[in-house]
């Protein structure tokens, strides 16, 4: 038998102020391939994979904009694929550099459709 | 007045060798429970030279026992010279066996020789050993042609048989449940493995060869009329000689991700990415301080194609590629290795020790081959040549008194099979490094300023790790930092810094089980993207984690963790609990 119980709770009413917070980055989340070591922590859940986005630069934390895609947007993205879809984005968040995962606006005000992990999720 | 005197001390000395001397056997037979294994082996040795003062008769056949088993305790010398201090005729033979026996040490042999003169008699020659007995305390160990080959092991003409005594006479080790057995016939050797060439300054060395195939199928649904396939497939080398004056090591590894949903209709998904990265680093030592360089590059490609079910505009369509190339140069200080494997070394001795079968402490040579045997057997999926050879290899060194029985030998493929001794760190290291390199980006990423082109930066990197507690207790953390540098106008120049820190408690069983881990994790990091609109970013994050294993089949795993990064807090929390039905069998 066995279970997984996950759990993660969005303190939303903590945030220190009303715009955007774009986190710390981890440590490769700049400088290219001679720093990607520091990125090697396994990435298996929808919340390991947004996590990632946020080390890498790529996403906001979070932010009072609705519009804006930031941590827990991106969780909830991911589950809405289909399982199949589900586990194709995650590995593809986890393996790609924190470069190929920028797109145009990271980190603040990236927009959420050119994060092309997320296209293999499916419609 | 005076003889009276006398009378009560000789009266008094009686009674005082009346009452000990079952209590001198009991102490160097059985270690109590809250007498600590070091304190217990000086109480032993102080035991036995009572014994040799009590002029009592019923000490004797211990200390033949200990003169005849103890071949490498001192306590062993201590019981040869207390037969010849108690003159009883009975030793004679004992002490005659040792006298004549060429694989003890000579001290051993002239202390046997006088104490045979007090009792009047001489050396002779020893009784030989016949095969095919029961358990005698003896045996025979073959070595030679049957003994360890390979480029590094011993080989050459057959050396003699070696006499080595049994430690507890197949008495069974009161705190552990093991011992050795003695069949007095030659045992057979291990098929030993044709062992790895390392120089013979190597501090530390490891070659890790991974592969994941971490998702893999093909469905298709008859109802729905959709086919699904998945790929998630990765692999990864890594390479690191630590020596004297030298360190290199180089990793490299591919990861590819692929799929393909395909449902009634238009609507089509399929990707594919691919990652191919390789570093490495070599060291040139002085001292402790080093010159370091590095070298890094990378290679990602990306295919993606999204079509939509109804409207064509809607579909997207990618391929990229990015690039790396980069080198660093620098120096440092000091150096972190990997000591699994030693501490794999450390708890075999442990072990050995507990079952009193540990002849003598593992040496540098024996430890060193020891290591390279379980590399060379490092493929094997059977762990059968692994305890073979390590059995030998140890019985070889005089290390392992005799071979082990069915409990010690449990115990000792525990030690082998412990997973819980991979990526051990210890020691310092600490570098700071100017790259240099080149980084291709697509164009998106271009425009708005992103890394691109020539990147130089400055690095420091550093870690740290111990083992404490019988190497039970690890205590580690490392630490990072980096800023871009000539960064033309206008252009961010980001930096960030870190640390993580971990302290784990590995828990074993009674008889080497692993029984689970503790472990503790802060994680501290902060940055600048160096842009208009983006703050500085500080994350702190605490983890705590519990894993216990019930038996081979089931296990837990709880862990929490608390993070805060921009203002927010995240609370984690995981529980993974696994039972295996333990299965009772019967079949006539």
């Amino acid at each position: 038998m066995t279970k997984w119980l996950v759990l993660a709770l969005l303190c939303a009413a903590c945030s220190a102020g009303d715009d955007t917070a774009t986190g710390a980055h981890a440590q490769c989340g700049e400088g290219g391939a001679i720093t990607g070591s520091g990125c090697s922590g396994a990435v298996t859940t929808a919340q390991d994979a947004c996590w990632r986005l946020v080390d890498c630069g790529a996403i906001p934390v979070s932010s009072d904009n609705n519009n804006v895609f930031d941590w827990g947007a991106c969780v909830d993205r991911i589950e809405t694929y289909i399982d199949v879809g589900q586990g194709l984005v995650i590995s593809c968040i986890g393996a790609s550099s924190c470069d190929a995962l920028r797109v145009p606006g990271s980190p603040d005000q990236p927009d959420g459709n050119q994060l092309s992990c997320f296209h293999l999720g499916g419609r | 007045m005076r003889a009276l005197a006398i009378v009560a001390v000789l009266l008094a000395s009686s009674v005082a060798a009346a009452e000990t001397v079952p209590d001198l056997i009991k102490l160097i037979e059985n270690q109590p429970n809250d007498m600590d294994r070091s304190v217990w082996k000086e109480k032993r040795r102080d035991a036995a030279k009572k014994l040799a003062q009590s002029k009592d008769k019923k000490a004797v056949p211990e200390l033949e026992k200990l003169a005849d088993a103890e071949t490498f305790d001192v306590i062993g010398d201590i019981a040869i010279e207390g037969l010849g201090t108690l003159r009883d005729p009975s030793a004679v033979p004992t002490l005659q066996k040792i006298a004549g026996d060429e694989s003890r040490e000579k001290s051993q042999r002239d202390l046997a020789k006088k104490a045979l003169a007090k009792l009047g008699a001489t050396a002779a020659a020893p009784v030989p050993e016949t095969t095919g007995k029961p358990v005698t305390g003896l045996e025979t160990t073959p070595t030679g042609p049957t003994g360890p080959t390979g480029p590094t092991g011993p080989t050459g003409p057959t050396t003699p048989a070696t006499t080595t005594p049994a430690a507890s006479d197949g008495a069974v080790d009161s705190s552990t449940g093991s011992q050795l057995i003695d069949s007095g016939a030659a045992k057979p050797t291990a098929d030993m493995p044709a062992l790895p060439e390392l120089a013979d300054d190597t501090l530390a060395a490891y070659d890790r060869i991974t592969f994941a195939g971490g998702t893999a199928s093909v469905a298709y649904d008859t109802n729905r009329k959709r086919l699904d396939a998945a790929a998630d497939l990765a692999g990864q080398w890594q390479h690191r000689i630590e020596r004297e004056a030298m360190a290199w090591g180089a990793d490299a590894g591919a990861h590819l991700v692929t799929g393909l949903i395909n449902p009634d209709g238009r609507a089509q998904t399929r990707g594919a990415q691919l990652d191919v990265d390789a570093d490495g680093e070599a060291r040139l030592y002085a001292g402790q301080l080093y010159g370091i360089g590095r070298a890094a590059a990378s290679l990602q490609l990306d295919y993606i194609s999204d079509v939509d079910a109804m409207n064509a505009n809607n579909d997207y369509k990618q391929t990229t590629t990015q690039a790396d190339l980069q080198v660093a140069v620098g120096g440092g200080y000091g150096r972190v290795l990997d000591v699994g494997a030693a501490i794999r070394v450390r708890r075999l001795a442990r072990t050995l020790d507990a079952a009193r079968a540990l002849g003598k402490p593992i040496d540098a040579a024996t430890s060193r081959k020891l290591q390279l045997t379980w590399w060379a057997l490092r493929g094997e999926r059977s762990s059968f040549r692994s305890l073979v050879a390590t059995v030998a290899i140890l019985r070889e060194a005089g290390i392992l008194l005799g071979e082990p029985d069915a409990g010690l030998a449990y115990e000792i493929l525990n030690v082998l099979r412990d997973t819980q001794l991979f990526v051990r760190p210890s020691g310092l290291d600490i570098n700071m490094t100017f790259s240099e390199g080149y980084l291709r980006r697509p164009e998106g990423l271009v425009a708005q300023d992103f890394e691109n082109g020539r990147v130089e930066q400055l690095l420091v990197n550093a870690g740290y790790g111990t083992q404490l507690d019988d190497d039970k207790l690890e205590i580690a953390g490392t630490a990072y930092a980096r800023y871009r540098l000539f960064a033309a106008d206008g252009t961010p120049a980001p930096y960030g810094a870190g640390a993580t820190a971990h302290m784990t408690r590995y828990t074993y069983g009674e008889h080497g089980d692993p029984l689970g881990m503790f472990d503790l994790t802060g994680i501290v990091e902060l940055s600048s993207d160096d842009r208009m609109n983006t703050d500085k970013g500080l994350h702190l994050e605490g983890q705590l984690g519990f894993t216990m294993l019930f038996n081979q089949a089931s296990g837990l795993r709880l862990a929490g963790s608390i993070a805060e990064d921009g203002g927010t807090i995240f609370f984690g929390a995981n529980l993974q609990a696994t039972y295996g039905l333990l299965d009772a069998v019967f079949a006539r």
